[in-house]
């Protein structure tokens, strides 16, 4: 019997491969995401925000820029020569929000320090004040903040009227430049929960729905498996086989397609940095995943029984798998359906390790669903 | 079924819960309660920090029910503050106090999350050099009000870190028209609402054999004829749902009051002048899948196809994420595709501010996949193969 | 009696497709099974070969309740459908290699069943490539792979040229010599000549037939 199996799967497998554009959407799953990799690499944000100054020149802005532009992960800084540029393509709808600082901002600062001006040290221009605008603008606090400090120090200094030969902006300098080498800025470090080795600059929100993309992909190949099989079955291809035989040549097909996807999505993960750290680790979970979703998706066409209903249903099922998985928006509520799906109980692993439980309780559920419906629904 | 999901579209369309959503981020603290002095920073911290005002802090005894919480998506993540912190900052020793956040798979929210843990660490860093450099001036050169000073300038460089947002001036512009959210959303349903029908109508499109082409062939009716009367007929489908979702747009947004700012106060002429002018992108998208239709010879491979296409293309031309959200060059490349025409003439059309150029590039697109779907049927009808 | 199958009755609902089927015959005998189109000559096969249940009746086959001893009727029985059960996209070889182990296979193809079937002549040729008639002879090679002394022959020579049809009788013949029993669900007069006996499906009932060589006779009859 092993080896009737092993032969039937073989001609799945065979078939499969004969199958021209199979074979380019499994080209296509690395390619997207090889590409999707390198897209990720070129600066993008979450929020454009146009920098300017009405002195561009001005030393203070342009390290403040710099700063900005390098230091920060989700926020994409974009310098205009003038603000009226910048607060041009506010109103076109081109950047979240500018930033204009004023000029001479080193001046302006110890002014504001002291009190002595009412001039602001950074004008910001948006169109709607959101959470999220006034989450980016702690970025420009805390960098205005860097360069004030200083000067709140020598502020305060100047009005002790120290009586103090020493009492000079030189001796200032050096013990606020000492304290600033001495001192450990790192404060609150940022950490990912069980993960302390993934780190938030090897984080990449272009790159993140990769994953569920690429197990949306397993699932959809895997549905086609039994789309074929059905189609076989209706056929009468499995005629010389009894009722109660045909199951297994539903899940053989299915097999035989989600190897070609597993080795496709396992290249795709590699060449785009996805893998965990832990190979070993994602290897059984994506192994689980295709147990799973072989399961499941062999449960769908018993309940469809006809290749046309199941060509139906394929669509509704893709599209309830992106909306409900978090694969790019975590949809809260709607658990019952959540937990119906296997693209959800594969990326919740990836959240929480002890989810891998639940997935191994789906494949034990969803195996003995398979066996019951089809005996139920295909009696003879 | 889309029928319905057009409907819904309609009633969400006038329900203001979809756009009252919470926007407040909630972070645990995960502290030892007896700590005197973090209790201060904290409540400073709720009652003057302009944080306040979207941040909410929820505390914690132990960090299992924080985790608990943050595994529900309860919290964004927290904050697990050691015994000693506060005194260690004081002393210039800094401890780490670490901010834990969820493995999130959309990696969005703990990236800004950070920008902000930086930010607050900047803050207080800054503010210790400042004090700090003032004590070792003071000890080293031996000056007088050593006490009051170290409580002035703390006091100073508090008030500086409460009040920076007045480092800072606000002013709201007036856009020029602009989709809002909900109108961006409206647009990408409307592009996910054809694709599906697109992908439905797999059995009507694919012919598993010929015979049916080559007798209408040798009867007269050209490959070209063929062509063009199938795909009138595969987008008469997709152009019908989109009618049927103005309709319903029409009777939910008469009786209610639409969120979408973009369809409220339509007239009756407005939703099918809006209409009538979606039909190009409705097109170009269409023939695109049209073309890819062409290419199959059976229903399983041209869903398969049709779909990872479409996911594809959906992806970067903004369906799923907002197109702002890539980078500038791929921005410049999306807005030829396909997709990207269709969604950018959605976007226009919305508005009232057409660009007849977006019109003009989906009539194209239709025109060429239509021609290439042509030369497909001919090469078909001519081959020996059944 | 080889064969006895006895007052088959199968209903659909509260459609009764079959009302009383009864098929009778010695072993190495053909019989053949004719009907109009909808009469239950394909729904009768599923029942012997166990695709689906009847409502009652008996079927014995050498001495054998075929519809209680699956795993005889598995052995015994070989089914070949309308629709030939092949795998469109792999070669007529891989086919064959699904119901065939190594040594059998090469002993068919070279002196056996395959060879007297021409099955040989086309073994790299993918299915989807083959004319009607080479599918139809891979297939009845696929269903005689595990040597079934009772076969059973869906509409055997629909859509066939002339050369196809010589060597499928010509592979019955020799079934028949060597002991086979054949059941034929047909349309075509050519192969009653090949039959021993007649059953003629009308209305759910069989009945048995003379065929006299008038075919004017027999459509009437039907």
């Amino acid at each position: 019997m092993i080896i009737t199996n092993l032969k039937w799967f073989l001609a799945f497998f065979k078939r499969m491969s004969r199958k021209p554009v199979f074979l380019v959407t499994l080209l296509i799953i690395p390619v997207i995401c090889i590409a999707m990799n390198v897209v990720s690499d070129e600066e993008s944000g979450i929020m454009i925000i146009g920098l300017s100054s009405y002195d561009v020149n001005d030393s203070v802005y342009k390290n403040i820029a710099r700063e900005l532009k390098s230091e920060s992960t989700s926020l994409l800084f974009v310098e205009y020569s003038t603000p009226d540029e910048a607060i041009e393509d506010v109103k076109k709808g081109k950047a979240s929000s500018a930033w204009v600082f004023a000029d001479d901002l080193d001046k302006t600062m110890a002014e504001f320090v002291s009190g002595n001006t009412e001039e602001k040290l950074c004008n910001v221009y948006l169109n709607e004040d959101t959470v999220l605008k006034q989450l980016s603008r702690e970025k420009l606090h805390g960098v205005l903040f860097k360069n004030l400090s200083y000067d709140i120090y020598v502020n305060f200094m100047n009005s002790r009227n120290i009586d103090s030969e020493y009492a000079d902006e030189n001796t200032y300098k050096e013990l606020f430049d000492a304290q600033k080498e001495s001192l450990s800025d790192e404060l609150i470090a940022f950490e990912f929960y069980n993960s302390p080795n993934k780190k938030i600059e090897d984080t990449n929100y272009l790159t993140s729905p990769l994953r569920g993309l690429l197990a949306t992909a397993l699932i959809i190949c895997c549905l086609a498996a039994m789309m074929y099989s059905l189609e076989d079955e209706n056929e009468g291809k499995y005629a010389m086989f009894p009722i109660n035989k045909r199951l297994k040549l539903h899940y053989l097909s299915s097999y035989a397609s989600v190897l070609y996807v597993f080795v496709a999505v396992i290249i795709a993960m590699s060449f785009s940095g996805l893998l965990r750290e832990n190979i070993f680790l994602e290897i059984i979970y994506l192994l689980v995943y295709c147990i799973i979703s072989v399961g499941f998706c062999v449960a769908v066409g018993i309940v469809c029984k006809k290749k046309a209903r199941l060509c139906f249903a394929f669509p509704m099922l893709i599209v309830l798998t992106i909306a409900l998985c978090p694969i790019f928006v975590s949809v809260p509520g709607l658990e019952p359906i959540k937990v119906m799906l296997p693209t959800y109980h594969y990326l919740m692993t990836f959240v929480d390790p002890l989810h891998f439980s639940h997935m191994l309780l789906y494949a034990v559920i969803i195996y003995g669903l398979d066996f019951v419906l089809y005996r139920l629904l295909n009696r003879e | 079924m889309l029928l319905l999901a057009g409907m819904f579209f309609a009633f969400f369309g006038t329900r203001e819960e979809v756009v009252e959503f919470n926007s407040n981020v909630s972070i645990g603290i995960v502290a030892n309660n007896e700590d005197k002095y973090l209790k201060m920073g904290i409540d400073a911290i709720e009652t003057l920090d302009t944080t306040s005002s979207y941040l909410s802090l929820v505390y914690y005894d132990d960090e299992e029910s924080a985790v608990n919480d943050m595994k529900s998506e309860t919290i964004m993540g927290y904050l697990l503050i050691p015994d000693d912190y506060v005194r260690s900052v004081l002393r210039g020793d800094n401890i780490t106090a670490t901010f834990v956040s969820n493995n999130s798979i959309i990696d969005m929210a703990p990236m800004i999350v950070n920008d902000v843990i930086d930010t607050v660490s900047d803050l207080v860093f800054e503010s210790q050099v400042g004090i700090f450099a003032m004590e070792e001036f003071y000890n080293e050169y031996d000056v007088k009000g050593y006490k009051q000073a170290i409580t002035d300038i703390n006091v100073k460089y508090i008030s500086f870190v409460v009040d920076r947002a007045n480092m800072v001036e606000v002013t709201e512009v007036k856009a020029y028209k602009q989709n809002s959210m909900q109108g961006y959303f409206a647009c990408v349903f409307f592009v996910i609402i054809v694709i599906l029908v697109g992908v439905l109508c797999s059995g009507i499109c694919i012919k598993r054999d010929l015979s049916m082409t080559r007798l209408l062939n040798s009867r007269g009716c050209s490959a070209v004829c063929q062509t063009f009367i199938d795909f009138i007929c595969f987008c008469f489908i997709p152009i019908l749902i989109v009618l049927f979702i103005f309709v319903c747009m029409v009777l939910f947004f008469s009786l209610n009051t639409c969120i979408i700012p973009e369809y409220s106060d339509l007239t009756l002429y407005g939703y099918f002048d809006m209409f009538i002018k979606m039909i190009p992108g409705i097109l170009a998208i269409c023939s695109l899948q049209f073309l890819i239709y062409e290419f199959c010879s059976d229903v399983i491979t041209g869903s398969l196809l049709q779909f990872v296409v479409s996911i594809g293309l959906a992806y970067i031309s903004g369906c799923l994420y907002p197109i702002s959200f890539f980078p500038e060059n791929i921005q410049n490349v999306v807005k030829f595709t396909p997709f990207g025409v269709a969604i950018e003439s959605f976007k226009q059309i919305s508005l009232d501010i057409l660009n007849m150029n977006n019109i003009y590039l989906c009539i194209g697109y239709c025109i060429v996949f239509v021609l290439l779907s042509t030369l497909v049927r001919i090469i078909k009808i001519r081959s020996r193969a059944v | 009696m080889s064969l006895s199958i006895n007052n088959i009755k199968k209903n659909y609902g509260k459609k009764q497709v079959l009302k009383s089927i009864s098929v009778n015959v010695e072993k190495g005998k053909c019989v053949g099974i004719l009907g109009l189109n909808g009469s239950g000559k394909s729904t009768f096969f599923n029942v012997l070969s166990g695709i689906c249940k009847c409502d009652s009746g008996t079927f014995l086959f050498d001495g054998v309740d075929m519809f209680s001893d699956k795993k005889s009727r598995s052995k015994l029985l070989g089914y070949i459908t309308q629709n030939p059960p092949l795998i469109d996209e792999l070669s007529g070889l891989d086919n064959l290699k699904l119901w065939y182990n190594k040594k059998s296979l090469q002993a068919e193809l070279e002196n056996g069943v395959l060879k007297l079937l021409g099955v040989d002549e086309f073994l790299k040729v993918k299915v989807s490539k083959m004319s009607g008639g080479m599918k139809k002879r891979l297939a009845i090679g696929c269903a005689v792979a595990h040597r079934p002394s009772l076969l059973l022959l869906d509409e055997p020579s629909a859509a066939l040229d002339l050369q196809c049809k010589e060597r499928i009788a010509a592979y019955l013949t020799q079934f028949k010599a060597n002991g086979g029993t054949v059941l034929i669900a047909t349309h075509d007069i050519q192969d009653l000549e090949f039959c021993d006996k007649i059953v003629i499906f009308k209305d759910g009932i069989s009945q048995q037939y003379s065929y006299d060589g008038d075919a004017s006779k027999l459509i009437a009859a039907l």
